[in-house]
């Protein structure tokens, strides 16, 4: 099954290592130019979700301003998931905009010629 | 000015969180209220409406999941106590309102003003009487509500003792059988369950000014509605509320060997609630968020 654009830019976000809710949002807002803008309320359905599935886990807890804030890294299952789920999307993509296929010599040279 | 609007934010986004389970709130309240405010534009004391909604939607979805810990027995016993509290709150409400008019019309008033009054005192009622048994059963602890329970029990016995006086009686005592049984309590948003019927009932009957046949039907309309929406997070209230409309709908289709408005409102809640229950969502699911994106594009950036 495909997932969801919100899990998939949480696990992308993690891909650096380890962050707290407030910068997954942020990152993944970064990561789509502003396109996929979280709500928190779905964050925290995806981590929960994520956690229970073994694709995120929580790495550590600190207290900030008197509150516990909480960071959440990937674990093996995600970082798998998350690359078999792009190459998923990158050759459904492929089918569209015939880029990246095997390289063909007719391609390359007008590639080389435009740059 | 900042400082002021911030807390006022933070004030209303707590308020928001109470979506939320409260085990859950206790353990991940804070840290969700961290990044809301985290979130919010400096200055903003409204929250968000996104934020709003994605909020009651996540904490609806982790209120349909608590259930799914809990084994079939123990699920059974929660839909049988609120099943008996509704019966127990609407009989209570049911009766002192009438008590309440019939002493009205005795001292001389208009039947207007007995009829609002009456259905009025019924919602006091079930505030005073039953529902402190009820609210003994969601709050206090066991060994502490039992023996009152069983103490009010004895005192309605010795107050009136008709047939009906004894059914009552009866549910009070399921009732606190099922209380002293049970490890789990139901969750505390039931209890709005509760008082959904009599005043479903109070509003159509009162307010609508319906005789008595019409105004339970428009109850039953209201109560079906809100059990139906209800069944969206969680089927056991659903359940509870086809028990309690079917059962006495059975006796009556039985009795006259025809179908009753009950019992097919019972029949079809109890089957939405059954299908709702053995395709609960899954936590490798996600549940309800409209407007999400499955699409596959290739654009990406």
């Amino acid at each position: 099954m495909p997932m969801r654009e919100p899990t998939y830019f949480v696990l992308a976000a993690l891909l650096a290592g380890p962050l707290h809710g407030y910068a997954i949002i942020k990152r993944a807002e970064e990561m789509s130019d502003g396109r996929v803008r979280l709500a928190t309320g779905t964050l925290y359905t995806a981590l929960d979700r994520l956690t229970a599935e073994g694709y995120v886990r929580l790495v550590s807890e600190e207290v900030v301003a008197g509150r516990v804030r909480r960071s959440y890294g990937l674990t093996d299952d995600g970082s798998a998931a998350l690359r078999e789920e792009a190459l998923r999307m990158a050759a459904a993509a492929r089918l569209v905009t015939g880029e990246g296929r095997e390289p063909r010599a007719g391609r390359i040279g007008r590639k080389t010629r435009t740059a | 000015m900042d400082e002021a609007s911030a807390s006022v934010l933070e004030r209303r986004y707590r308020l928001l969180l109470h979506v939320y389970p409260a085990a859950y709130r206790a353990e991940r309240g804070d840290e969700i209220l961290g990044t809301l405010l985290a979130c919010a534009p400096a200055g903003r004391a409204v929250p968000r409406w996104r934020d709003a909604f994605s909020l009651v939607l996540a904490g609806l979805r982790v209120r349909a999941l608590q259930n799914r810990g809990l084994s079939m027995r123990a699920n059974i016993r929660l839909v049988l106590m609120l099943s008996l509290a509704i019966v127990l709150t609407w009989w209570a409400a049911d009766r002192l309102g009438l008590g309440v008019r019939i002493a009205l019309k005795e001292s001389g008033y208009s039947p207007t003003i007995v009829r609002f009054l009456g259905g009025s005192a019924g919602l006091i009622s079930f505030g005073s009487a039953s529902l402190i048994a009820i609210v003994l059963i969601w709050f206090v602890p066991r060994l502490l509500s039992v023996p009152i329970l069983i103490a009010s029990g004895v005192v309605t016995l010795q107050a009136q003792l008709s047939a009906g006086d004894l059914l009552y009686f009866a549910i009070l005592l399921a009732l606190i059988v099922l209380t002293a049984i049970s490890p789990q309590r139901p969750p505390r948003s039931w209890l709005l369950l509760t008082a959904v019927l009599p005043a479903a009932e109070f509003i159509a009957m009162t307010v609508r000014g319906l005789n008595g046949a019409a105004g339970a039907a428009a109850a039953l309309t209201i109560v079906g509605s809100v059990a139906l929406v209800w069944i969206g997070t969680d089927a056991r209230p659903a359940l509870a509320v086809a028990l309690v409309l079917g059962l006495p709908g059975l006796a009556v289709a039985l009795r006259e060997s025809g179908s009753s408005l009950e019992l097919s409102a019972a029949v079809g809640l109890a089957m939405v609630a059954i299908v709702r229950l053995r395709f609960a969502p899954r936590p490798a699911r996600a549940a309800g968020g409209g407007g999400r994106r499955d699409d596959v594009n290739g654009t990406g950036g």
